[in-house]
């Protein structure tokens, strides 16, 4: 069987902000249908990877390939409209606009069912009049992810995606991303600061530290080494490591 | 009552466009968040182009023209193209000048659009024969009758337009996809690009039909309203208070207002005319109704702090907090002795002209660069203290330094009261608020023959222990002596302010800019400290005045007009509106300054000193978002963050997890963030 | 009869149109105690700090130290003691992160006028650098708040709510952001902090630090506290489970 391809292609990429990179010759594949969880301590570079990856943020060095097309030069409302999402962390919804209005701009030929999607976030039913602005933390979050869900992309990356959640909503959302990957071969980007949540939805991980993959390899084999992974929190990359240093496909 | 009716309803055609440009004003703002102070100068621009077409079918372009056909053109084609001269200019508006500045602080955008509107008014000015055109009539003139007032049909026709350009804006905002998406837009770029959406396609759809709108509701008033070189371009300015009644977010609160307004406008000229009307408020009382109306609705309507769900955060210019070290300072002091001690006549007269605009400026560094007040009234400030010092110096015999003082004074609680409606409103907004209040004071104090004789408000010589400290004696035009006094007040206050700026004083005032509400919460009473600002900078622009009033003699409503409080403010902002440094180049390049004296004096080219300081404002305003001295400032520390960074990483392990490394510089205009 | 508390609401009620985001919501804070606020997306937490802290018009006492609170505007509520964090951060942009924290010890005003001018007064450096450590932001005093990931932000939230006075801390949410490792050190944090006699109310949606830390917690459902109690009991309390938690918090 030929490996299905890859949906998000980054390879030796450096960005970062004022010329200075954040993150250094990464490179990560991720295939349609596949979870990747990226994960690593604050300021590792994560949001910077998936702002890179969108092209909001351009490349000082390395490539980026989205759905087969490069990214640098390319707008990122065209690479958007292609089908890639992205959630950013904390603020993706209009807060001059009520949440239906939210809904209908996020809405998108080919992309998924109104209804069904206000299905996996239950709470926003009630809201659907009221101004985002007025929203809480949470209830904004979820209206982000529905947003993003919405639009039906093949690309989705989450920047933070328990962020400000209550448990018993992120238990709910975590099948789903799961179901969306497997039935509609999304291939899906996750970051989030819970390891357990993390690895419990995601095929692989990779770990990021000051910028540089400290720790890659398979969600479920990282679920029993709990202690190298958080060895590479601390930017411990163990020469013994049964994993495989870079992050490209398994 | 008939009377009254009759007024009321002439005011309607002046109310309509008032009423299409507050709608447009709001829509633009909807559409970008701009505050488009053009808006009247595009319509202005339409408005003559169609008077032109209609006399001797002339298009005429901002450089040459063509003839279109030979003779008058017919009323149709004529209109036609006049409202299309109108979307193109404000569709160019938008690409050559907005669209660049969409990241730039506010106060950039609001420098740009006030550059925009003087320059449009001075091409009109130029381009077209104002001496003979006319507006030919437009719409029916028939005379209805209604309950005793003769009614023209016109100003039925344009009222009902006003109210049709609002409804289909605001059905445009609300239902359509493309309107509900060009406001998400004007909220978060990045966030709706990042949805697929195009912000900047969407906002020019906006830009070109409020361009139309705007435009053809002028061409259709103006044979009504009359021709005039400039009317339209200060239509804006009630326009601007008509659109804030709604807070710039309510196109219908907008139309409603304006035509109020336009009403209410005639009929007080009508009541002008009785009798029993008292003097003082024969003059004035028009123009002042705006700010009234503006106050008004904003304390029946705002809320202090801003609530959940507002945007708290506006873009606001970088600010580094000086440190005062002693080698510069000496350096600029000895550097400003020199240059009064070394020149006479006209060049000393610069020079002190731009020590005194130095601290006017200064005045702006504090209450716009450091509090995020954008202030439009420095300069009514300044006119206030000098108006005061005229009364205080001749009637009183005040004598020095008492009379500044007690000026200043004055001044200070003119700014408190001018700073009551900040505790409700912010940005680009404010600035409206203050323009309001400019022109409130120059036309009902300044410009009022009742407050102000004709002769002009003479001041007496300052003196000092028996010593003259006047500005001219004899033949020399500027005496050393004035020339020191006003050196060592403006050097004295000015390292006062920056010792301000760099103390518990500037880091207060640099919190409540970048965020009110969690200003309050860290303790800080944001009201009083609004109104310390305003008070503060009013009382520096106010010695500022007083100085200006010994320097010339003699103060006129000319001293102090609105276009010179924007001027000013255009200067600091070139200037560098957060830094000393700034507030210096401002007063080197300002009016009558080292500049111009030196245009006159040396190149002899003082009579394009007004077109060069309009070109380079507007020049500067795109390509340095930040000003001069923070473009300078920032290359500056983008080069030492990189020097000072190494290029590779820590070897890992070697960190903490959390960052380490030594700080770059932040971004220059920090992103709008949002409260949950 | 027990001691006044540090820290009570009662009967605190906000209404938002047809919005019932606080009803009636009875709860207290003694000195060194930490008290937990959990409850759903939307439950109200947020709307309490608020309106405890003078941003959301509400009915009902608020009293500190004895003190009545209610109907002050909201720098006097933190003059008296009682400080408050942002679940969006909500640091000041233009400042370095010394600068937040000095902006909350001395507040500008007349006598910073007087003093700037004339005198030559320096913000407590010691003070504001040992609130940056406690919360393991020793080496980004001298930052800007932007260059910060969000975890640290909510930090620097925290230190400048605990400079310049502080009896009473509400923190909203100061964990997300976080990641497990920095979380455990953050409630040790917290300890520390209440152990100086701080109460603090902690609202988190991080189970393991808020068992952890709290000796009560309190859960909001629709506005209305739905339970109250030591940890444990809450943990197993079938109500919160059903309107929080999902399933039983696993150890
Ligand atoms: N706007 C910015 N300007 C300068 N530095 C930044 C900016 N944003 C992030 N950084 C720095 O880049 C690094 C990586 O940040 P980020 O990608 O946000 O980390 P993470 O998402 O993993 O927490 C950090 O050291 C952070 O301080
Ligand atoms: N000004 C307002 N108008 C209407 N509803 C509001 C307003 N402010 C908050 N709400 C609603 O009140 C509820 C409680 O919000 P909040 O206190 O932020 O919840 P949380 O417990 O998640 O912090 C939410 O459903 C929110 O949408
Ligand atoms: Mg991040
Ligand atoms: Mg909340």
């Amino acid at each position: 069987m030929t490996p299905p391809p890859a949906a998000l292609e980054i390879s030796g990429l450096s960005a970062g902000y004022n010329g200075v990179p954040a993150v250094r010759d990464l490179s990560i594949s991720v295939a349609q249908g596949e979870v990747l969880a990226l994960l690593g301590p604050n300021g590792a570079g994560k949001t910077t990877t998936l702002l890179a990856a969108v092209g909001l943020l351009p490349a000082l060095r390395g490539s980026v390939v989205a759905l087969g097309t490069p990214l640098r030069g390319r707008r990122v409302e065209r690479t958007a409209r292609a089908g890639v999402s992205l959630v950013p962390a904390g603020r993706g919804v209009f807060h001059q606009l009520t949440v239906a209005e939210n809904l209908r701009l996020a809405r998108r030929r080919g992309g998924a069912d109104l209804d069904e999607t206000l299905g996996h976030f239950p709470p926003l039913r009630p809201l659907l009049g009221r101004r985002c602005g007025l929203l809480s933390g949470g209830e904004q979050q979820m209206l982000a992810l529905a947003k993003a869900l919405l639009a039906g992309p093949r690309v989705l990356l989450v920047d933070e995606l328990s962020l400000g959640l209550a448990p018993l909503a992120v238990r709910g959302l975590l099948p789903t991303i799961r179901a969306l990957a497997d039935e509609r071969r999304m291939a899906v980007v996750l970051v989030e600061q819970h390891l357990d949540l993390a690895l419990s939805v995601a095929d692989r991980a990779v770990v990021l530290h000051h910028g540089r993959v400290a720790l890659a390899g398979r969600a479920a084999e990282l679920r029993e080494r709990r202690d190298l992974v958080e060895a590479a929190y601390f930017g411990h990359t163990d020469p013994a490591s049964p994993f495989e240093p870079s992050g490209s496909a398994p | 009552m008939g009377e009254f009716l009759q007024f009321v309803f002439l005011g309607l055609s002046t109310g309509a466009v008032y009423a299409v440009l507050a709608s447009s004003l709001v829509g633009v703002y909807a559409a970008t968040g701009i505050v488009n102070f053009a808006q009247g100068s595009i319509a202005l621009w339409a408005v003559w182009a169609v008077a032109a077409l209609r006399a001797d079918g002339t298009l005429v372009l901002p450089v040459g023209s063509v003839g279109l056909g030979s003779g008058p053109m017919d009323r149709v084609p004529a209109v036609a193209i006049g409202v299309a001269s109108a979307v193109v200019w404000a569709l160019l508006a938008h690409l050559l000048v907005f669209r660049p500045l969409r990241r730039a602080p506010v106060l950039g955008q609001v420098v740009a659009s006030v550059g925009l509107m003087i320059f449009l008014q001075a091409l009109v000015t130029l381009r077209f024969d104002t001496t003979s055109l006319q507006a030919l009539p437009l719409l029916p003139a028939k005379v209805l009758t209604f309950a005793g007032a003769h009614v023209n049909v016109s100003d039925l026709v344009l009222a009902g337009a006003a109210v049709a350009v609002a409804a289909l804006l605001w059905a445009y905002f609300r239902f359509t996809r493309p309107g509900i998406a060009t406001r998400a837009g004007a909220e978060d770029e990045r966030a709706a690009r990042l949805m697929g959406l195009s912000p900047d396609r969407l906002a020019a759809v906006v830009w070109a039909i409020t361009g139309g709108v705007c435009g053809l509701v002028a061409v259709l008033a103006a044979p009504t309203i009359g021709l005039d070189p400039t009317s339209y371009t200060f239509y804006v300015v009630p326009a601007l208070a008509a659109a804030l009644v709604g807070r710039l977010a309510s196109i219908g609160l907008a139309c409603a207002a304006g035509l109020l307004l336009g009403s209410f406008q005639t009929v007080i000229l009508w009541l002008g005319t009785k009798s029993w009307w008292p003097g003082w408020a024969q003059a004035g009382l028009g123009d002042a109704l705006p700010f009234v109306v503006v106050i008004v609705a904003l304390f029946l309507l705002g809320g202090r702090i801003p609530s959940r769900g507002e945007v708290t955060e506006t873009r606001l210019a970088a600010v580094t907090i000086p440190r005062l070290r002693p080698a510069p300072v000496a350096l600029v002091l000895a550097a400003a002795t020199a240059a009064t001690l070394l020149t006479s006549g006209a060049w000393r007269f610069g020079v002190v002209t731009s020590a005194i605009l130095t601290l006017l400026a200064m005045s702006l560094v504090l209450l716009t660069g450091y509090l995020g007040q954008i202030s439009l009234a420095t300069m009514a400030f300044a006119g206030t203290a000098g108006f005061a010092l005229s009364k205080l110096t001749t009637s009183a015999h005040v004598p020095f330094p008492f009379s500044i003082l007690i000026s200043a004074m004055v001044a200070t609680a003119v700014g408190v009261v001018v700073g009551i409606p900040a505790l409700r409103i912010r940005g680009a907004q404010l600035a409206v608020v203050t323009l309001a209040a400019a022109i409130a004071v120059q036309s009902f104090v300044f410009s009022n023959p009742a407050l102000t004789p004709f002769e002009g408000n003479l001041i007496r010589d300052p003196s000092l222990f028996g010593l003259s400290l006047a500005v001219r004696s004899g033949t020399d035009l500027t005496t050393a002596r004035f020339a020191l006094t006003v050196l060592v007040i403006v050097a004295l206050l000015t390292l006062a302010v920056a010792r301000l700026m760099a103390g518990a004083t500037g880091r207060g005032f640099l919190a409540v800019r970048s965020n009110e509400r969690a200003a309050a919460a860290a303790g800080i009473n944001v009201a009083a400290t609004k109104l310390l600002g305003f008070g503060l900078s009013a009382f520096l622009a106010g010695i500022g005045g007083c100085l200006i009033g010994y320097s010339r003699g003699q103060l006129s409503d000319a001293s102090f007009t609105v276009l010179a409080g924007l001027t000013l403010l255009a200067m600091a902002y070139v200037g560098g509106i957060t830094s000393v440094s700034g507030a210096i180049i401002a007063g080197l390049i300002g009016p009558l300054g080292v500049l111009y004296t030196f245009l006159t004096q040396t190149v002899e080219a003082g009579r394009y000193y007004q077109l060069i300081a309009a070109g380079g404002l507007l020049v500067t305003a795109v390509l340095n978002p930040l000003g001069l001295a923070g473009t300078t400032g920032h290359h500056a520390r983008a080069w030492l963050s990189r020097r000072r960074r190494p290029p590779e990483a820590p070897p890992p392990g070697a960190a903490a997890p959390t960052g380490t490394e030594p700080a770059g510089t932040v971004p220059t205009s920090p992103e709008p963030s949002h409260a949950a | 009869m027990p001691p006044d508390p540090l820290f009570a609401t009662d009967a605190l009620t906000v209404r938002y149109g047809g919005v019932l985001a606080n009803d009636r919501v009875t709860l207290t804070v003694d000195r060194g105690e930490i008290v937990g606020l959990i409850g759903p997306n939307g439950a109200g937490k947020t709307t309490l700090v608020d309106a405890v802290s003078g941003f959301a018009p509400a009915t009902g006492a608020v009293t500190l130290a004895g003190r009545r609170l209610d109907g002050a505007g909201p720098h006097r509520r933190r003059a008296a003691g009682l400080a408050r964090t942002w679940q969006a951060g909500e640091l000041f942009t233009d400042l370095t992160v010394a600068q937040n924290l000095a902006v909350a010890i001395e507040r500008p005003g007349w006598r910073t006028v007087v003093g700037d001018v004339f005198g030559r007064r320096r913000p407590d450096a010691d003070g504001i650098q040992a609130a940056l450590e406690m919360l393991g932001l020793g080496d980004a005093a001298d930052r800007r708040p932007t260059e910060l990931s969000l975890g640290q932000q909510k930090l620097v939230g925290v230190a400048r709510a605990l400079v310049g006075g502080t009896a009473m801390l509400l923190l909203d949410e100061p964990a997300a952001g976080l990641d497990t490792h920095e979380s455990g050190q953050f409630g040790a944090e917290l300890r520390r902090i209440a152990a100086t006699g701080v109460g603090v109310l902690l609202i988190d949606h991080d189970m393991t630090l808020v068992l952890d830390v709290c000796d009560r917690v309190y859960v909001l459902d629709f506005g209305k506290v739905i339970a109250s109690g030591p940890p444990a009991a809450i943990r197993d309390d079938p109500a919160v489970i059903a309107a929080y938690l999902g399933s039983a918090v696993a150890e």
